[in-house]
């Protein structure tokens, strides 16, 4: 008698988001969805609105990721105006950008996805949170983890205007210098950036990699599978997150694609479903095959393990180590393994911290020249960074007035659409078949999309391990069989 | 006879947007007034001035905006 599970609303992720499971008549998952039931429709609504407003408007699609719009949009614009921004307007837009990867990765670590490692998979709920691990790795860690943030997000507003919704970029350039007085400030910050991106690094290493079980559900099948993967690389194939051409290798790691930023329409296609408001994209040139893994599938990967993937490497040397340690424990690369997204997200917090240091000791940094205003007629543009979940694509069309009269916005949550829901699916087949869905089940199904930090739509948040989340088992008749919840005390109940 | 601009109450970077938008479509040589109060006109203009090739021939303080007369 066929079953429906579902886990609705799913936690610990950026936005809503619903996961159904399909059973057979044995109870074995045949298949699983991954649903965003809300519709935020900003593609349609800008139409009409002056392409100047786009880095303001855009950057309202999301609160913990809004400086990844503000910049993709306004990179768009650059194109749209014809305008290349000065080296002092580069050097601002790419402290500004390292900082934000850098604490916004911090976040997804130590509150979203990392305390199922941290305080662990099958811990209680009410201690896989940002409670739970500052109570495993001590209350003076913890102190650091929120203070490092705190003095992040404060030099972002001295830069961006506000830690939140920037209003730094313009077509061309970004609306303040940096005075020698924040340089000093981001010198000193950017120091203690390296060194807690190391220790997180470390502590990551001692707490999960030195784990055996912890290893071996890294490297298990639950969370592996082979797709494509795409990411942005500089001149010399680094991982680079502000600026350079978007790179595709196949599940053998052999680069099959490497496009310029107004090209990625003849790259990527977009599938539909009925059953959510997500777009599944997907390589053109390989075609959609469904919701299937492998070299005949244009299902491709994007986020920090997709990045390390497509690149030669990092651009900074200490980031650079430990991308060879990762990918030297691993054994392959590509590296299949879902669950690495979270140590490729450190790698990556320290390739920020470097950068940081690097773009503060920049002469450009502080030098007045900060806007190109030789506007061209208004046409199109399209603005490429990598936002912490992945490839983001930011593309406007406008008339000769300036009005937007087309918007695409292939957020990076969308370009791993596919690949989560095919994730949840193979986690689901392989933990539940014959075994009493318990809290660590349901859990360890969500921790199949937790790795990729999802950011589904931001409209609102909810406190980790406190969500309701029921499933319904029903016959093929939609008759419930039996359900399964979380009570107001967070416990698993059968009803 | 100068073409008026009026992007008076908007903050930049619009009334240089607006202008270069503008001066795109008219002919070269056209005298063109803008008119805003934006507090970093001015300085935008003229970098707008700078950077395009056109010349500002006036800037004017009219009492709650400002006029920029610019040869395109």
């Amino acid at each position: 008698m066929g079953t429906k599970i579902s886990i609705e609303p799913i936690t610990r992720l950026e936005g809503h988001g619903k996961i159904d499971l399909f059973c057979d008549d044995n109870g074995a998952v045949e298949r699983a969805i991954f649903q965003v039931p809300e519709l935020r429709g900003f593609e349609k609504f800008v139409e009409g609105r002056p392409a100047e407003d786009m880095p303001q408007i855009t950057s309202r699609i999301c609160g913990v990721c809004p400086t990844a719009h503000h910049m993709a949009s306004v990179k768009a614009l650059d194109a749209l105006f014809g305008v290349e921004p000065p080296p002092a307007a580069r050097a601002v837009r790419e402290m500004f950008y390292h900082l934000f990867m850098f604490e916004d990765h911090l976040l997804h670590f130590f509150f979203l996805g990392g305390p199922d490692f941290i305080v662990g998979p099958g811990a209680p709920k009410e201690a896989r949170n940002i409670l739970g691990v500052i109570n495993k790795v001590g209350v003076d860690t913890g102190k650091k983890v929120i203070e490092i943030r705190k003095i992040c997000r404060e030099l972002m507003a001295e830069i961006g205007g506000k830690p939140i919704h920037p209003v730094l970029g313009l077509p061309g350039g970004v609306a303040k210098q940096i005075s020698e007085e924040t340089r000093e400030k981001l010198k000193a910050f950017s120091k203690n950036a390296v060194a807690f991106a190391q220790f997180t690094l470390k502590a990551f290493n001692d707490i999960v990699l030195a784990n055996k079980d912890y290893l071996d559900l890294i490297l298990s099948d639950v969370y592996y599978m082979k797709t494509y993967y795409m990411g942005m690389i500089d001149k010399a194939n680094k991982v680079n997150f502000y600026d350079g051409d978007i790179r595709v290798v196949d599940p053998d790691g052999k680069e099959v694609q490497k496009f310029k930023h107004a090209d990625y329409a003849k790259v990527i296609a977009e599938h539909v479903e009925p059953w959510t408001y997500i777009k599944f994209p997907y390589l053109r040139d390989v075609g959609w095959k469904g919701f299937t893994e492998g070299k005949e599938s244009g299902v491709y990967r994007v986020a920090p393990i997709a990045r390390l993937n497509v690149a030669d490497g990092m651009s900074t040397p200490l980031a650079q180590k430990e991308y060879e340690r990762l990918f030297s424990t691993v054994g392959t690369k590509p590296v299949h393994n879902t669950l690495a997204m979270h140590w490729a997200r450190l790698v990556e917090v320290l390739n920020a911290a470097e950068r940081i240091t690097e773009l503060s000791e920049l002469k450009d940094l502080t030098s007045p020249e900060i806007r190109n205003m030789n506007f061209k007629t208004p046409g199109e543009g399209v603005g490429i960074v990598e936002a912490p979940r992945g490839t983001l694509i930011h593309h406007y069309q406008a008339n000769e007035k300036g009005l937007i009269t087309k918007a695409n916005l292939i957020v990076a949550t969308v370009g791993n659409a596919a690949a989560i829901n095919m994730s949840i699916e193979r986690a689901a087949k392989k933990l539940s078949v014959n075994k009493k869905v318990d809290e660590q089940i349901l859990n360890m199904i969500e921790m199949a999309f937790r790795a990729y930090d999802p950011c589904l739509s931001c409209a609102t948040h909810s406190l980790p391990g406190k969500m309701p989340l029921e499933l319904r088992f029903k016959d093929k008749y939609n008759k419930i069989l039996r359900t399964v919840f979380r009570n107001n005390d967070g416990k698993a109940v059968s009803g | 006879m100068a073409e008026i601009l009026n992007c008076k109450g908007m903050k930049c970077p619009q009334p240089v947007l607006k202008t270069a938008i503008k001066a795109n479509i008219l002919p070269a040589g056209t005298v063109l007034e803008v008119q805003a109060d934006c507090p970093s006109f001015h300085d935008d203009v003229v970098k707008w001035c700078n950077d395009s090739g056109k010349v500002l021939v006036s800037f004017v303080d009219k009492g709650g905006y400002n006029a920029a007369t610019i040869q395109l």
